[in-house]
């Protein structure tokens, strides 16, 4: 076997190797939050047949988005006043507060079109089509009336 | 002699140096909206948010949980208040430099957001300067009141919940690409590089070896 041909073989099959290492060795979104949280349950999305996949994290919000977008670089992110949002391919996670508190946040894992109706609100007109309402400022605050 | 007039005027405005880079980050159906959710967290947390924005040394955006939109953050009349602050620097398309931008939060509460809560959710100053400023702007101001709430100031947490009464035509669209690709796109180059580079390479070599021969037989 020549010298070249060894050397090709060499270079190619390292490529291959690297390319099944990346292939196989990918976990999703799903799976990466699978491993890092610990799961409490489902919860039901209104109007919405598919149930979301509940996570609680330790951390609160800003930590565990960026814990996960670390892991995973979502393909569009919001944040608003509620939580944070992550879209990837086929998923949609929000980290939102954990109503009891104590600095923790909430993980929760839809599938594109559940995570999109749930967070309607917050992602509408952003990442799809969003048909709601247009308004004024109404105010809000004490003795604003609102 | 209307239409010459109104072309004048329009050629004016078009370049008046400076212009371009006039104008404002944000629509004013965004600021409406952000200004009316900063005013429901304000109720929720008695807090009160607002964000300004000068572009080029002059205000561009500006807008409060108090007096709405248009107009920035009060100086006086709130107990506890944060708000964001950006300089946006555009520099005309002949100059030398680049955009910039700086941000910061101005807070009295006890354990303020700061600006690394801000990167921590994957916005930066570059954001404002980049194609999809308006979008970062307003989730950097709409993540004041989460971010007052997680810190220690005795703020609760604005409550989330799913939405109800989804319009059925509304949906996502643009899906996003591979979260493969996005992930991992440097190793599959870098490896998909490898595995064409051998086959290549052994090309090259063995031509030249040929040619050498060649010459050499030729001689």
């Amino acid at each position: 076997m020549s010298r070249h041909l060894l050397v090709a073989l060499l270079l190619s099959g390292a490529g291959i190797l690297g390319l099944v290492f990346v292939f196989t060795s990918h976990k999703s979104v799903r799976e990466s939050i699978a491993d890092r949280y610990d799961f409490v349950g489902t919860e039901a999305v209104p109007d919405d047949k598919d149930r979301t996949l509940v996570y609680a994290s330790s951390k609160p919000v800003s930590a565990t988005a960026k814990e996960i977008a670390g892991d995973h670089k979502p393909a569009e992110r919001r944040t608003t006043e509620a939580g944070a949002f992550l879209r990837y391919k086929e998923d949609i996670v929000s980290v939102v507060p954990d109503p009891a508190g104590g600095g923790r946040s909430r993980v929760l894992v839809d599938d594109e079109d559940t995570g999109y109706r749930r967070n309607y609100l917050f992602v509408g007109g952003f990442w799809g089509t969003f048909s709601g309402r247009g308004e004024s400022f109404r105010g809000g605050g004490p003795g604003a009336g609102k | 002699m209307i239409g010459r007039v109104l072309a004048v005027l329009l050629a004016v405005t078009l370049f008046v140096p400076g212009a371009a880079s006039a104008g404002t980050i944000l629509q004013p159906a965004d600021e409406t909206e952000l200004a009316q959710a900063l005013a429901d967290a304000q109720e929720d947390q008695d807090v009160c948010y607002g964000w300004s924005v000068n572009i080029n040394g002059v205000v561009s955006d500006a807008g409060s949980s108090v007096d709405g939109p248009g107009r920035p953050p009060p100086d006086a009349g709130c107990g506890r208040f944060a708000t964001f602050l950006a300089e946006v620097s555009y520099t005309c398309d002949s100059c030398e430099g680049e955009d910039s931008a700086s941000i910061s939060i101005e807070s009295n509460l006890p354990d303020p957001p700061k600006v690394s809560d801000l990167e921590d959710l994957g916005y930066g100053a570059g954001d404002l300067v980049g194609e999809r400023d308006d979008s970062a702007l307003l989730d950097m101001v709409g993540a004041l009141p989460l971010l007052a709430a997680q810190r220690a100031n005795n703020v609760p947490n604005v409550e989330y919940a799913p939405a109800t009464g989804v319009p059925a035509k509304d949906g996502p669209t643009n899906s996003p690409g591979s979260d493969l690709l996005r992930d991992r796109w440097f190793l599959l180059v870098l490896f998909g590089g490898l595995l064409v580079f051998g086959p290549l390479w052994f090309f090259y070599k063995k031509g030249q070896e040929q040619l050498s021969m060649t010459t050499t037989a030729k001689e």
